[in-house]
């Protein structure tokens, strides 16, 4: 298990320190100068000159990536050419919301899923399983905005027991609770739906095999079978999807963020690419990297931790 | 019940004291299992004609038949463990109880408590992510919550002989120790009556004997009543006190085993015992050039590190392996699973590259393409290797990519159809998808593709091995008949010692990546010179030796 363990922390730092190259480099030879751009087309060279000394635009390229490098690891992730800000400053305020929003999402879609997967495996065929199948299949197939704006239109405006949109920040944890509900629960759906799938098909997999029927020869009913036999051996593929869902949460959430008037990392991102903000684009694609590197290593660790087979 | 005829010589099995078969509560036997007049039908198929049967305690009844027959689903009936769909009527009566009036619950405190079952496939019957103490343990305690299962599961473990700690996984075990593993849960709870459905034939001859071994012992100590499944008579022949035979869902003939074996009432009995021991009657092999040459081969695998800055380990599957296969001469090799058999084969055929040594065939090395078409090699599952989507014609004729100038038009017909009549079958046959065949036809199949472009040697990789006795009976005919025709040399790679006795020349036994023993096929198997060769041989179930063949 150390010997794992080891193996994913090691494949975790490569996989940090390429991917901070990829995106340097990658936004190096994205054309436009942030200095041009952030002082008009009408800017004196000299001012521009002093401006792109303040910014370090000047300096070699290694000194730069290595300074922007040290400095995230410090915490120090530069100051937006836009807002006069620090980037840090700014993603921390977004993440406040955006993570509490990915992960209360991410719970709900669990929450309904799981029951319906096992629900549907275990009366394959019958009306419950055609039921959930039917369910999912409409799940994944509304475009999530739209349900969104449907939620809005029952729960904020014909019943007014949800706010419609906006943040009032965590000050009042309830109210902030309540304002990301109806988000989470757009964002919800269409995962809980494929999830509800995968689940469904990689535990009828799992109830076909030959451990299962020793299972029922043992004297184990069917539905002690399918707990203690074929739910742990369905989880692999459903642990992967999570993951993925993690990461697509934590800032493909910006349909929904604009929906809602949620100040999301989707909608920073989104601003800060129309207006050039290379360090703050820089910085929340390194963030979201960052996440996604990270969810990737948590599920390795959960395979190791579901099957045994996994921990060398 | 007729006694044994003079001609027989049995072997094995405990001999004549035990009373002829009698009906249920003849004196003295208690029954335990008592199945009468069952049928079944799963949706509108009869599965089950009226069979009868009974085990007492402490016996051990063997059902035989091929695939189809019926005797799983009769295994099946009695564990209430039926696919949906199924219809039985008749009785099933464990002691007093009658198995088929109970509902689930009823049934799941007799499965595992009063009936264990034991399974084919060892490798997939345990739950891979628990250990096995757990899944031994979880029997115990399904049937009595109070029990002290952690030192019941360390008894029954103990008693099937194994000795590895409980906390392993199944992934660390052997074959053979995976089934004592099923075999001990079977029997943690003590009881009455044991099913076994072909327990041992995944396993190795030496591991097979052991597990049959175990079996036995099992039954005469606990007093239990065996039912065990199997389609191989010889396998049955040396531990069943009786024998029934099964066909089509019926059982045709049912005696003691030694009267079963003096008798054979029932023509198809018969013929499953002569399909058994069949060996097919091939040509003489005039003395000729060298065709294949293996010289000092060895196959090493790298294996997962220990730990990330480790040297990488190795693994030699095959080592330093020489030997020379003549033109028109028969080899077979033979080995148990993790030998180096199959990775030799593969080296042969090329697909796998070699560390070092040489493998050459009529002088051009095998890697060089030239020589991959005078190589074709045919595969052991008759499902597996033929894409579904094409016709027989297609699929056939898929070698002829590898010569230079493909028959075209009406000559590739006329080679399809010679193709399709050499093994058998018929040139209407070509237009057939591979659904539409049995497993024997699609080996034959196999085989029209392996010749069609003639080859100067032909590798069976376990080519037989999932075929019924007398269907694998034909198909070792007819190898021999196409190699009188068309003077085939062919390597038989095989772990089955019967089968390759009966068609092959000379036979090569491997052990651990090395050859320990080649000689000619006889002499090998009468005189073995390797002790491992010895301990195969005897290892290996055999039929009780009859004179009479009738």
């Amino acid at each position: 298990m150390l010997g794992y363990l080891t193996k994913r922390l090691i494949s975790l730092t490569l996989s940090l320190a390429v991917a901070s190259l990829v995106i340097f480099a990658v936004v190096e030879i994205a054309p436009g100068d942030p200095a041009a751009y952030m002082l008009g087309i009408n800017a004196q060279p000299d001012t521009l000159a002093a401006l792109r000394s303040e910014l370090g635009l000047d300096q070699p390229k290694a000194q730069r990536y290595l300074s922007w490098v040290t400095g995230m690891l410090t915490g120090d992730f530069g100051t937006s050419y836009t807002y006069r800000a620090p980037v840090a400053q700014m993603i921390a305020e977004r993440l406040w919301i955006s993570l509490p929003l990915a992960l209360y999402a991410l719970a709900l879609a669990a929450l309904i899923a799981f029951p319906a997967g096992i629900l549907a495996a275990a009366r394959r065929g019958r009306p419950a399983d055609l039921a959930v199948m039917a369910g999912t299949q409409l799940g994944v197939a509304i475009p999530n905005f739209w349900f969104a704006m449907l939620l809005v239109l029952l729960f904020a405006i014909k019943l007014r027991v949800m706010p419609s949109g906006g943040f009032p920040g965590w000050d009042e944890p309830l109210d902030a609770l309540k304002s990301l509900t109806l988000p989470a629960v757009a964002l919800a759906l269409p995962q809980a739906a494929i999830l509800a799938r995968i689940l469904r098909s990689s535990l009828i997999d799992a109830l076909g095999e030959d451990y299962i029927r020793t299972a029922r020869a043992k004297g184990l009913t069917r539905w002690q079978a399918l707990r203690r036999h074929g739910l742990r051996n369905a989880l692999i593929p459903v642990l992967t999807i999570l993951g993925l869902q993690f990461s697509f949460l934590l800032a493909g959430a910006i349909i929904i963020e604009q929906v809602f008037y949620l100040p999301g990392l989707g909608r920073l991102i989104f601003q800060a690419i129309s207006q050039r903000d290379l360090i703050v684009v820089e910085s929340v694609v390194m963030l979201l990297v960052f996440a996604v590197i990270v969810v990737n290593f948590l599920t390795d660790l959960a395979y190791a931790a579901v099957d045994p087979r996994l921990r060398r | 019940m007729t006694p044994a005829s003079s001609g027989l010589k049995y072997r094995g099995g405990s001999g004549g004291q035990r009373p002829p078969a009698g009906r249920p509560g003849a004196a003295g036997a208690k029954p335990i299992l008592t199945i009468e007049d069952l049928t079944l039908h799963i949706y509108d198929t009869e599965i089950l004609k009226p069979i009868s049967l009974h085990i007492n305690a402490g016996e051990i009844l063997a059902l035989v038949g091929e695939s189809g027959s019926g005797k799983s689903m009769t295994a099946l009936a009695t564990m209430g463990l039926l696919p949906s769909g199924s219809q039985t009527t008749g009785r099933i009566h464990l002691v007093d109880k009658d198995l088929l009036a109970l509902n689930e619950a009823q049934l799941c405190q007799i499965r595992g408590g009063r009936i264990g079952m034991i399974f084919q496939e060892p490798m997939t019957a345990l739950n891979p992510l628990h250990t096995i103490g757990a899944q031994i343990a979880e029997v115990i305690r399904i049937h009595d919550p109070q029990a002290d299962a952690q030192a019941q599961t360390v008894q029954a473990l103990h008693k099937v002989g194994l000795d590895v700690p409980p906390h392993r996984y199944p992934h660390e075990l052997s074959g053979g120790q995976r089934q004592r593993v099923v075999i001990a849960m079977a029997i943690a709870c003590g009881p009455e009556l044991l099913i076994a459905d072909e327990p041992t034939t995944a396993l190795d001859v030496t591991t097979q004997a052991q597990i049959l071994d175990l079996l036995k012992d099992l039954v005469r100590e606990e007093g239990m009543a065996l039912l065990m499944i199997t389609h191989d008579l010889a396998v049955v022949s040396q531990m069943a006190d009786r024998i029934a035979v099964m066909k089509q869902g019926g059982i045709v003939e049912s005696a003691d085993t030694e009267t079963l074996f003096a008798t054979m009432k029932h023509p198809y009995t018969r013929a499953l015992f002569d399909a058994t021991r069949h060996r097919a009657d091939l040509p003489e092999t005039p003395a000729s050039q060298p065709l294949l040459r293996v010289e000092g081969v060895t196959r090493s695998y790298p294996l997962p590190r220990p730990h990330p800055f480790a040297k990488r380990p190795h693994f030699t599957a095959v080592n330093d392996v020489s030997f020379t296969l003549n033109e028109g001469e028969r080899l077979g090799l033979v080995g148990e699973s993790g030998c180096g058999k199959s990775t030799l084969t593969r080296a042969i055929l090329g697909l796998d590259p070699i560390q070092s040594g040489e493998i050459t065939l009529d002088g051009v090395p095998v890697t060089h393409p030239d020589s991959r078409r005078h190589m074709q090699v045919v595969f052991q599952d008759p499902y597996g290797s033929f894409n579904p989507r094409h016709r027989v014609s297609r699929l056939i004729t898929e070698p002829f990519h590898l010569l230079p100038d493909p028959p075209k038009g009406a000559e590739c017909d006329r080679a399809i159809d010679q193709a399709l009549i050499d093994v058998g079958l018929k040139p209407e046959d070509k237009h057939r998808h591979i659904h539409a065949f049995s497993g024997g036809q699609r080996q034959r199949l196999a085989i029209a593709r392996a010749l069609i472009i003639r080859p100067r040697l032909i590798l069976f990789d376990e080519a037989v091995s999932a075929l019924d006795v007398r269907v694998r009976a034909q198909i070792l005919d007819l190898m021999a008949e196409l190699a009188r025709e068309y003077r085939l040399t062919w390597l038989f790679i095989s772990h089955d010692l019967s089968v390759v006795r009966g068609i092959t020349d000379r036979v090569l036994v491997m052990q651990n990546g090395r050859i320990v023993e080649d000689g000619p096929t006889e002499q090998v198997f009468d005189h073995p010179r390797h002790p491992y060769t010895a301990q195969l041989i005897a290892a290996a179930p055999h039929l009780p030796e009859t004179t009479d063949v009738a």
